[in-house]
């Protein structure tokens, strides 16, 4: 009699220690979920930030920005000379441009009057990318003219297509 | 007997409520962990951005079949003294049709809806493109133009939207 309420007594310990480890792999699995969830939310704001900042820096390169008389910077404006020599040197001098650009693929496009591209940039990783279209002047300093706010010649519509890859 | 009852069921009670506890707890971590919307740094930056870049870039473009002359020259006289003829074309019309080509090619193509109008009084729009009138969620941007006509102020605004 004693020894079955003892055997009874030692059913009862292993019945809740299983549950106890099954309540305690269930937690697991749950803290594992809540943590990877919370990690990929990390990670897409970090490339959202990411492409937002390369953008920012394409925008501003002194490469490509307009100026007019000696030293005013025009933002917002693509000068299509630079531009020209700009794809060449930027495509052939990658690695010194990985630093600030990464795994990006930077291209510009105009709109209107013509549709022309130049592709400035291209470091691709992988096929995840988050793109980024910046409106922005096309001034051609050769073109008959002004372009009001930055001198003689023809301003057109283009835009900057700014492509950040994340592995 | 009926004391060791007792003490069952308090353990039942005991247990019923771990189990309870860890259910609100659970719905909890889904409410604020799993529910909670991811921020789109990128989407909102973009839009306040892209209204206010599409506007600005657009005003100082030039327009290669109408003497060259920028649209911010075509929108002042559409709306004012409507002299300026581009190849048989009225300023109005030319202006309409190529803001339209350019905000489809660029706007339209990145699967964003818009609305642009330009106008001195907001109810009577000179030039009207796109709609968003069955939207709650929209990016607006209003550029003032002064347009040296009895000092009226022409006013282009781009509402970008999502419908």
């Amino acid at each position: 009699m004693a020894l079955r309420k003892s055997q009874m007594k030692m059913f009862e310990s292993v019945a809740v220690l299983i549950i106890f480890f099954i309540l305690l792999v269930f937690g697991f699995i749950f803290y594992g979920n809540v943590a990877k969830h919370r990690i990929r939310t990390d990670i897409q704001e970090a490339i959202q930030l990411q492409a937002i900042e390369v953008a920012q820096r394409v925008s501003f390169l002194p490469e490509l920005i307009c100026t007019s008389g000696e030293e005013i910077e025009n933002y917002d404006c693509i000068d299509l000379l630079k531009l020209d020599m700009a794809s060449q040197i930027m495509n052939e001098s990658k690695e010194s441009y990985h630093d600030i650009l990464g795994y990006t693929t930077i291209r510009v496009k105009e709109i209107y009057p013509s549709n022309r591209e130049w592709e400035l940039y291209s470091n691709p990783l992988g096929e995840n990318k988050l793109s980024s279209f910046i409106p922005t002047l096309l001034y051609d300093a050769r073109g008959s003219g002004s372009c009001s706010g930055v001198g003689r010649g023809r301003c057109s519509f283009g835009v900057l297509i700014v492509e950040v890859y994340s592995s | 007997m009926k004391r060791g009852m007792k003490r069952a069921q308090m353990e039942a009670m005991g247990l019923a409520i771990i189990v309870i506890l860890l259910f609100l707890g659970m719905l909890f971590v889904v409410r604020f962990v799993f529910l909670k919307p991811v921020s789109d740094y990128k989407e909102d930056y973009t839009r306040t951005q892209l209204a206010s870049n599409m506007i600005s870039t657009l005003l100082e473009t030039n327009a290669a079949e109408c003497m060259g002359l920028s649209f911010k020259d075509l929108f002042i006289d559409c709306a004012t003294i409507k002299t300026i003829n581009c190849e048989g074309v009225s300023s109005c019309n030319f202006a309409r049709d190529k803001t339209a080509f350019i905000f489809d090619n660029t706007l339209g193509e990145w699967k964003k809806s818009y609305e642009f109008n330009a106008f001195l009084v907001e109810d009577d729009p000179v030039i009207n493109i796109g709609s968003c009138a069955r939207s709650d969620d929209i990016t607006s941007k209003t550029f003032p133009v002064p347009t040296a006509v009895g000092g009226a102020t022409l006013y282009l605004k781009l509402d970008i939207c999502v419908l």
